[in-house]
């Protein structure tokens, strides 16, 4: 089955929302096939559905309609406890505004997934080290987030969201809070990790991020409106 | 997830933080604990200290001492009326009551009568203490325990012959004679010159009152200083504690023989022993310890509620935390546990700080008093347990509301 090599594999993914006397369709039948080490920049107006479709790849919410196939799992219609396990398995998230917790380290914030995997004290240290200097961050493990730039808190979070080998790493708008230095440091760093075999979901508005994608959508009105292939046009220096 | 160390300790760890980080909400938070785990901790503590003291004191006294007195002041407290009754007409107690008792009870060892006035003066060598005058016959020694520091006690013949001798307490020598030697010496009762033929030793103080300041003369001496009319108490020492029940039966039915008393007849003399006096304690720090329950209970109660509140806007301003924790893959059991380990950890800081300063307060009260305290290891584990049931159980609402927040709603939230 071709469903089963695909990271994700989903049909006609819809979810409405009452909204008084009227649905409102936020999503109307999306069909979407993401292989491994993609680089996908999901793109669109507001109010175009995206980030309810972010939502739902990232199993933090789950459709009205249609079938999801998460690395060859069933995830449409998992209860809560058995989402939250498939996210700390496969999804690696990247906010816009980091989401760091301020009174822990940047070691404990990374270690944080790794956490509710239930791993132990000597392979939690262990990968999350590991995490912190993907990221370049080694030498910042005991700085808490008030003590860092906010081009280090994004790369502690992106340390976060790889600490648990995830199939996909959803960030949204990661560089929405960034000066554009930082930002083009941190879609540097994207572009390493796609090119270490990640596969990457970017979620934004801004064209010079999406540029670094390898696949854009777009979305509108809850529905995929572009979905082409293209051969990504760097913008930023390499760092 | 089950609550692993780990997670226990990270939610002390927050709590901690959350503690320091708001000191005044925290201080206002568990004012409940801090003021319902102190008043138990000082109360229960001197409470303690006076059970304590109650069991030496009839340790000291023998417990298969009993007496029979004219009246029995622990009934006022019962019924006061009845009380007044008996102090206006019972009879008086003589020492022909004690004889005859001596002669015909099978089950006492010893009888023995007494009588006491307070607030005497004695003075000897121009000086004056104000002391306590017992008037004894000289089966006293085998009944009280006061050991010599010098001399002798008071004889048969001190008392057939009514001789005016005294054995004085260690605080009345200090008082009058010493550094002198208190051989040959004479103190003065009234109008009346008594001849020093012993010292007890130190006794020491009990409950802030000293058991030395005390002089014992011959029971006939005595009536002639306070006059004849004089009621006595006769103390008796039962033979076998096993039969102290019996004994005071025995002596019972002697009295109400003595006195004429028919079977419809009320006792008009009262038996008591020191098993009363214990009792009568029993049920008053019963009695305070339900009202200190009730009381705490309420206090624990309005504490509990406030904790919640606490809690409730502890999770309110955390919910972006509560989504991230969910997104990274937290179950609703983990976030649950976070919130109710943080809760009562809060709860049992509000119980450490009520227990230190309930200790605080039982020593303070009793270093300026003379109530003694004891520190009650139980207690103090109790108080822990109390307090982190209080914490988990009103933990429990705010730590569901968290665990049950939806991932997407609460990562919007600000």
């Amino acid at each position: 089955m071709l469903s089963t090599l695909m990271l994700i594999h989903m049909r006609g993914i819809a979810k409405r929302y009452q909204m008084g006397s009227h649905v409102v369709n936020a999503l109307d039948g999306v069909d979407l096939d993401v292989e491994r080490n993609e680089y996908v920049a999901l793109m669109g107006p507001s109010g175009s559905g995206k980030t309810t479709f972010m939502n739902i790849i990232g199993c933090l919410d789950s459709p009205t309609e249609g079938t999801y196939i998460l690395n060859g799992e069933n995830v449409t219609e998992m209860p809560d406890d058995t989402l939250a396990h498939v996210r700390n398995k496969e999804i690696g998230f990247v906010f816009q505004t980091f989401n760091l917790l301020p009174r822990a380290s940047a070691f404990q914030n990374v270690e944080l997934p790794l956490i509710y995997a239930g791993l132990d004290a000597s392979t939690r240290r262990e990968r999350a080290n590991a995490s912190l200097e993907a990221v370049g961050l080694a030498d910042r493990a005991r700085h808490k987030p008030n003590e860092l730039s906010g081009g280090q808190r994004q790369r502690v979070a992106i340390a976060r969201a790889l600490v648990n080998s995830p199939s996909i790493i959803l960030a949204d708008e990661p560089t929405g809070n960034l000066d554009s230095k930082s930002g083009a440091e941190i879609m540097a760093l994207f572009d390493q990790l796609h090119g270490r075999g990640h596969t990457l979901i970017v979620v934004t508005h801004d064209e010079a991020v999406a540029a670094h994608a390898r696949r854009e959508i777009r979305l509108r009105d809850g529905r995929v409106e572009v979905d082409r292939r293209r051969t990504p046009t760097p913008i930023t220096k390499e760092v | 997830m089950r609550p692993s160390f780990r997670v226990v300790l990270e939610g002390v760890r927050i709590a901690y933080t959350a503690l320091l980080a708001n000191k005044l909400r925290t201080l206002l938070t568990l004012l409940g604990n801090i003021v319902g785990i102190m008043s138990v901790i000082a109360v229960v503590s001197l409470l303690g200290g006076i059970d304590l003291y109650m069991r030496n004191e009839v340790a000291a006294e023998g417990s298969n001492l009993f007496s029979i007195q004219r009246v029995n002041f622990l009934e006022a407290i019962e019924d006061f009326e009845t009380f007044i009754d008996k102090v206006m007409y019972n009879p008086d107690l003589t020492r022909d009551d004690a004889d005859a008792l001596r002669e015909s009870l099978e089950l006492a060892k010893y009888v023995s009568a007494r009588a006491e006035s307070g607030g005497v003066n004695v003075s000897a060598l121009g000086k004056s203490v104000e002391v306590t005058i017992a008037g004894c016959d000289a089966v006293y020694p085998y009944i009280s325990d006061i050991p010599l520091a010098g001399g002798r006690h008071l004889t048969e013949i001190d008392d057939r012959e009514n001789a005016q001798v005294a054995l004085l307490g260690w605080d009345v020598y200090a008082g009058l004679i010493a550094p002198r030697d208190a051989e040959g010496m004479t103190v003065r009762i009234g109008n009346r010159h008594f001849r020093v033929v012993g010292v007890a030793a130190q006794r020491g103080r009990i409950l802030g009152q000293s058991r030395d300041r005390f002089v014992i003369v011959p029971l006939g001496a005595y009536r002639k200083v306070f006059g004849p009319q004089q009621t006595v108490e006769i103390r008796i020492v039962a033979d076998d504690i096993r039969l102290l029940e019996d004994a005071m039966e025995e002596a019972t039915v002697a009295m109400r023989i003595r006195h004429g008393l028919g079977p419809r007849d009320e006792n008009d003399f009262a038996v008591t022993s020191s098993e009363q006096l214990i009792n009568l304690w029993k049920s008053i720090s019963r009695g305070v310890m339900t009202a200190l329950v009730a009381l705490v209970g309420v206090s624990m109660l309005v504490g509990g509620i406030v904790l919640m509140n606490t809690m409730v806007v502890s999770v309110t301003e955390r919910t972006r935390e509560v989504g991230l924790r969910k997104a990274v893959g937290a179950p609703q059991g983990a976030i649950m546990w976070q919130f109710l380990v943080e809760s009562a950890t809060l709860s049992v800081f509000g119980g450490i700080a009520g227990m230190a300063l309930g200790f605080a307060i039982a020593a303070i009260v009793s270093a300026v008093s003379v109530l003694p305290y004891v520190v009650n290891a139980a207690l103090v584990g109790i108080a822990f347990a109390v307090t982190v049931a209080v914490g988990l159980v009103f933990g429990t609402y705010p730590a569901l509301r968290a665990a049950r927040l939806d991932p997407v709603e609460a990562l919007r939230s600000e």
